[in-house]
């Protein structure tokens, strides 16, 4: 008895000494390497986004910053995606057109086959993305459009690292000082296109279309100080999807402030899903009543006008 | 004494050699020898972690109870490991980075169990250091020796160093651009290892 003690003992030393010297250790290097990690990560904005004496502001923690001078220059993004053992964690830099500056894969960060998937962080694997737009960036043996060489045998790193890139520039696209009503309107009809089965049909340039038994139209109304533009998905009778541009009339550019943001949402939830023979029926908060209004009478107009009497 | 502590580091070299004769710590090697410095940089940081480990279980091995050593070895083993792994982190950014995730890896590494349980346990301080240099030495000479042959067969270029040295291309750079990437997917790291032991245990058979 008195030898398992004894035994057990030494274990139990082994063990609270081990743990002591371990959390000494921590606490002495983990302060280090959290300055590290700041000061490498102030290099890698810099490193991808090529302009002198830029400062950078955090958006969205560890995901998005913009880039400032005077005005508002462009925007790095980190986005992540499954690789083949981990995760991939591309950080991206993008002028104010939307167009890749430069990309940078940290090794510290990356964990995918030495030799081979490992090679993503290389220059010359990364330096293929400068200057691509978001439709660019995929594998060549993926799309007929893409512009990428996957490393020889790494295949799924390099799908992963494409998929992240493109994907963040998709993400926040809207955060790009000039996302404007025309590409807004441009990538709702190719996204319309994408994730239809047949092809859309034009009925009314520009602000009619059909695919499958679906009606799609862009409409416009404004308040005091705002145009909206939205784009209105109706199928069965019912109102299946809202798309909202805000719009600045004096500068032309997308409203994106909080309040703009909520406004959206707010008219999204009340018209997504509803029949349209009972759209007189919804009732709006006040806040939102005024636009509301001018909203649904539109919906209600051009449904009648333009839709329900071409079923006949 | 002289006699037997070079007898001890040479047969850690040699006769006792982890991955040629006593075929542990297989993982590591076929993982990670797909360059030349990719080898020769997980055996330098495997061997740092054997000397320390055996030196800390052979000056422990009077306490340390019989039929509990397995866990406290791995105690040490793994606090240690995960010691140099943060000051490597804080205090040297770059080599950590370059490291990578080998140095967690080399908790797994049997050979240094191995070696715990095998000499250290049973053998006072300084032999158990030059065994552990010796097992060091011959671990990490065959890691460069296979880490070689798969770079220069699988990629064509010997000694490629990222970010620092673009490597030698050994063949020419046609043979570069369409080397023998089996070397470096599995089969290639099966092949060489298997090429490698034969080769040894040939020779010494016929030196004694």
């Amino acid at each position: 008895m008195l030898q398992k003690i004894k035994e057990v003992s030494v274990l139990f030393s082994v063990g609270i000494i081990s743990a002591f010297l371990l959390s000494f250790v921590y606490g002495q290097t983990a302060p280090v390497i959290s300055k590290y990690k700041k000061e490498s990560l102030k290099k890698s904005l810099s490193e991808v986004f090529d302009e002198p004496s830029v400062r950078f502001e955090e958006v969205k923690s560890d995901s998005l910053w913009k880039a400032f001078k005077e005005e508002y220059m462009g925007m790095v993004f980190k986005s992540e995606e499954k690789g083949y053992s981990g995760k991939i964690k591309p950080i991206v830099g993008v002028d104010s057109t939307g167009k890749i500056i430069k990309v940078e894969i940290s090794k510290a960060e990356l964990s995918e086959t030495p030799g081979l998937g490992m090679k993503i962080s290389e220059e010359t694997f990364l330096e293929q993305f400068k200057n691509l737009t978001a439709d660019e960036v995929f594998l060549k043996k993926d799309k007929e459009k893409g512009k990428i060489d996957a490393v020889t045998s790494a295949t799924i790193s390099s799908r992963a690292a494409t998929k992240a890139i493109r994907e963040g520039l998709e993400k926040y696209k809207e955060f790009l000082p000039q996302y404007a009503l025309k590409e807004f309107k441009k990538d709702y009809i190719e996204n319309l296109k994408q994730t239809s089965d047949s092809l859309p049909v034009e009925i009314d340039p520009k602000t009619l279309w059909k695919v499958s038994d679906k009606y799609i139209f862009l409409s416009e109304i404004e308040d005091s100080s705002s145009v909206f533009h939205f784009f209105t998905e109706i199928e069965n009778k019912k109102i299946k999807k809202i798309s909202i541009f805000i719009e600045d009339p004096e500068t032309e550019k997308e409203k994106t402030s909080e309040d703009n943001k909520i406004l959206k949402e707010a008219l999204k939830k009340k018209f997504e899903g509803a029949v349209l023979k009972n759209i007189h029926k919804i009732e709006f908060a006040s806040e939102i009543e005024e636009i509301a209004e001018k909203m649904r009478k539109e919906i209600r107009t051009t449904y009648v006008e333009q839709i329900r009497w071409r079923g006949k | 004494m002289e006699g037997k502590i070079k007898r001890t580091l040479i047969d850690g070299i040699i006769k006792n050699n982890l991955i040629l004769v006593l075929a542990i710590g297989l993982c590591p090697t076929l993982a990670v020898t797909t360059s030349a410095y990719n080898g020769l940089g997980m055996g330098l940081a495997a061997t740092f972690v054997l000397i320390l480990s055996n030196l800390i279980v052979s000056s422990l091995r009077k306490i340390i109870p019989g039929n509990l050593r397995i866990p406290i070895f791995i105690i040490i083993i793994a606090s240690f490991v995960t010691m140099i792994d943060y000051a490597l982190k804080a205090y040297l950014p770059p080599l950590s980075i370059q490291l990578g995730v080998f140095v967690p890896l080399i908790v797994v590494n049997c050979g240094i169990l191995g070696r715990a349980e095998g000499f250290a346990y049973k053998n006072p301080v300084h032999l158990s250091l030059m065994d552990g240099l010796g097992a060091g030495i011959g671990f990490t000479l065959v890691l460069f020796i296979m880490g070689t042959i798969r770079e220069i067969f699988g990629q064509g270029i010997w000694l490629n160093i990222p970010g620092i040295f673009p490597g030698i291309k050994v063949f020419g750079s046609s043979f570069a651009d369409s080397s023998v990437i089996l070397f470096i997917l599995p089969p290639g790291g099966f092949l060489t290892i298997a090429l490698l032991m034969g080769l040894f245990n040939y020779w010494r058979k016929n030196n004694g």
